[in-house]
């Protein structure tokens, strides 16, 4: 008789997160691409005004990384999602796993490219100031050079956001496996609800709640918070789902 | 020792009864072939055996444990049918290579040489291959992943003649130099026969029977001559099939029984094998009447 | 390999029907160690299952004997007992078919024993030609 093998729970997800890690390329790929585009677009400035005297004209143009940010979080909310398609799903119960290795691996692979995300993006808003810097040499500059620790604040706080994005995402992503209708329902119910309260609704509440956050402590704390909730939440009330085509 | 046992296992969907109450049990290291027609419920039970469904009431349970989210019975478990998609940036090559990670008795000799044999490339990618192609890569995985509980679901779809030919053999090998429990289900039974120890026959969601093949061969028999010297000779018996061909040939297929078989002989009567294959078709079937009478109604 | 198309007895009664075969033609010697159930499925591409039916079936007869942890082996008179068994049994059943049938397509007596001879005498030409 063949001996049965005693599964090892960390083993499995190991490989899970190497499988996914391997077979899905464009996850990282589609990052590159959407912060690629973002830079470009923000080559061009990010806003400016214009004051007029007699014959001087002062053309102020901002420049900033912000549209690379925004891009890559929407990104992240995007990826969350797509890693809930039920092909991609399916495929990792070709090898050996159960729902919860699988939610566990899927989950290191979005912290992962969250990471990842928050390393290139402050890379790229760097970058950004560099081309900016040589691309117009009459122009005065105000606050190119970047200040200490910036970088590394700025890997941080990405790094948080494109993790509760994508968290979210995969939020999203599974109950639209659960029933076609949150497809409609929670997009709705989002926008929706920043027109119904006056105070803007909830997202404009969720927003507040991280964005107004002053100290990269507290927002760790939070973030962390929220995906040590938001995760296995997700993970329950998915638990029976089948595995069909 | 029992692999898997099932008792009074059900499975309905909102409009749909697929499986009911079905009660057996797989042994240990047998080739068991899961039979029956399209719809039959056959993937259904095997995907609730593979841990992929939940069942809808009765109990099941492989390796001693409850299938669905169990760790246990999908390390030691592959289920292969024509279905399988992988993440198309993967060549077969890498396929290979992670089966080998999570699957310990995997043998990566064995799975090259036979890439090599079917002449399948190893730097292709599974979207790209012929339906038959992808089948049989798909079996080669099943089979060297050399699991406790082997799981094919018509594996052989897209596969000619040859290669499903080559496809049993290879099982068979496998089978005899490291033993497992394989479960297979197709629609070619008579391609199977040899192959198989037991047969499983579902019919519309429902145990039909569960049968060493030898008995299944011997299940039935075909009393063939004069239509009412037949008629006569089988008297009550419960038939499952009546058939004319040609003039003096008339064949009434009942349950083997030794009375009737020696009753028939005397009278001269000529006593027929039924094969595995036709007397499932014939408990299964569902058609009201035969085709011909399609046919035979338009003409009058 | 493939076994004589039989296609009314069972598989493993066909391969108990091609050991004995074996056995008169004294390929398989007493004492020595017959096929196991896995060689047999290997040779005949069948369920090693069937194969071991088919040698218990040999071993009901006693053309076999077990050796435990070893196998199983040919019995030392097993080439007499299978020619005596055919004879009777075999033999005896397919006369009187070839009468049955003869009688049935009206065949002569005279006519049948000719056909017989002439058989006989076509096997001696061709195990001559062999030599």
């Amino acid at each position: 008789m063949m001996y049965l093998t005693e599964p090892s729970l960390k083993r499995v997800i190991w490989n899970q997160y190497l499988f996914k890690m391997t077979a899905l390329p464009g996850l990282f790929t589609s990052l590159i691409l959407t912060q690629l585009a973002a830079f470009a677009l923000s080559l061009d400035g990010t806003g400016g005004t214009s004051i007029g005297f007699d014959t001087i004209t002062v053309r102020i143009t901002h420049f900033s990384g912000d549209l690379i940010f925004y891009f890559t979080l929407m990104w992240a909310y995007i990826a969350g999602i797509m890693l809930t398609i039920r092909q991609y799903r399916n495929a990792d119960f070709f090898f050996v796993t159960n729902r919860w290795t699988q939610h566990l691996s899927t989950i290191a692979l979005l912290l992962t490219a969250s990471l990842y995300a928050g390393i290139v993006t402050p890379l790229l808003g760097n970058l950004l100031r560099l081309v900016i810097y040589w691309s117009h040499p009459d122009n005065v500059m105000t606050a190119i050079a970047p200040r200490p620790g910036e970088l590394l604040l700025n890997l941080l706080i990405t790094t948080w956001y494109a993790a509760l994005l994508s968290c979210f995402g995969y939020l999203t992503g599974m109950l639209a496996q659960l029933n076609r209708v949150f497809v409609i329902l929670i997009p709705a119910l989002i926008i929706g609800s920043v027109y119904v309260q006056d105070s803007g609704g909830i997202l404009t509440a969720a927003i507040r709640f991280y964005a107004g956050e002053t100290s990269i402590l507290l927002l760790s704390v939070k973030a962390a918070l929220t995906l040590a909730i938001v995760y296995p939440f997700t993970m329950l009330i998915t638990s029976s789902l089948e595995v069909r085509r | 020792m029992n692999v898997i046992e099932c008792r009074q296992l059900s499975k309905s969907y909102l409009r749909k009864r697929a499986l009911h109450q079905l009660t057996f049990s797989i042994r240990e290291n047998t080739i068991t072939g899961v039979i029956g027609r399209n719809g039959a419920g056959k993937t259904t039970l095997l995907k609730i055996i593979a841990g992929f469904y939940r069942p809808s009431s009765g109990e099941i349970t492989v390796f001693s444990e409850r299938p669905f989210n169990s760790m246990k019975v999908s390390q030691n478990m592959i289920y292969i049918d024509d279905q399988i998609t992988l993440p198309t940036s993967l060549s077969l090559l890498d396929i290979l290579h992670m089966a080998g990670r999570f699957y310990p008795n995997w043998d990566h000799d064995l799975a090259a040489r036979m890439l090599d044999y079917f002449n399948l490339d190893p730097l292709q990618h599974l979207h790209h291959l012929s339906k038959g192609l992808r089948s049989t890569f798909l079996a080669i995985v099943g089979l060297a992943a050399r699991c406790p509980l082997t799981i094919f679901d018509e594996p052989t779809t897209g596969m000619d003649a040859a290669i499903r030919k080559d496809f049993y053999r290879a099982l068979l090998k496998e089978y005899l130099a490291h033993p497992r429990t394989i479960l297979l289900s197709s629609h070619l039974l008579h391609e199977l026969d040899d192959l198989l120890e037991d047969v499983l026959l579902i019919d519309r969601g429902e145990l039909k029977l569960h049968l060493p093949v030898d008995e299944l061969k011997e299940y039935a028999v075909a009393i063939i001559g004069d239509r009412e010297l037949v008629e006569w000779v089988i008297a009550s018996r419960t038939v499952y099939h009546r058939q004319q061909s040609g003039i003096s040939r008339y064949a009434a297929i009942i349950r083997r029984d030794e009375d009737v078989l020696e009753e028939a002989r005397q009278h001269g009567l000529e006593i027929a094998p039924v094969s595995p294959e036709d007397i499932c078709v014939y408990l299964t079937n569902q058609t009201k009447g035969r085709i011909d009478d399609v046919f035979d109604r338009t003409e009058s | 390999m493939i076994l004589p198309s039989d296609t009314t007895k069972p598989i493993y009664v066909q391969l108990a029907g091609w050991l004995e075969n074996e056995i008169l033609a004294g390929n398989l010697l007493p004492h020595e160690r017959i096929f196991s159930q896995y060689q047999l499925a290997d040779m005949f591409n069948i369920n090693p299952a069937t194969a071991a039916k088919g040698l218990s079936l040999l071993l009901e007869e006693g053309l076999v004997y077990k050796k435990r942890g070893l196998g199983m082996f040919i019995a030392e008179h097993a080439q007499e007992a299978i020619r005596k068994k055919r004879r009777e049994q075999t033999l005896q059943q397919l006369i009187r078919d070839v009468v049955a049938e003869a009688d049935n397509l009206g065949v002569e007596e005279s006519e049948l024993l000719d056909m017989i001879q002439r058989a006989i005498a076509r096997r001696k030409d061709d195990s001559h030609e062999r030599d």
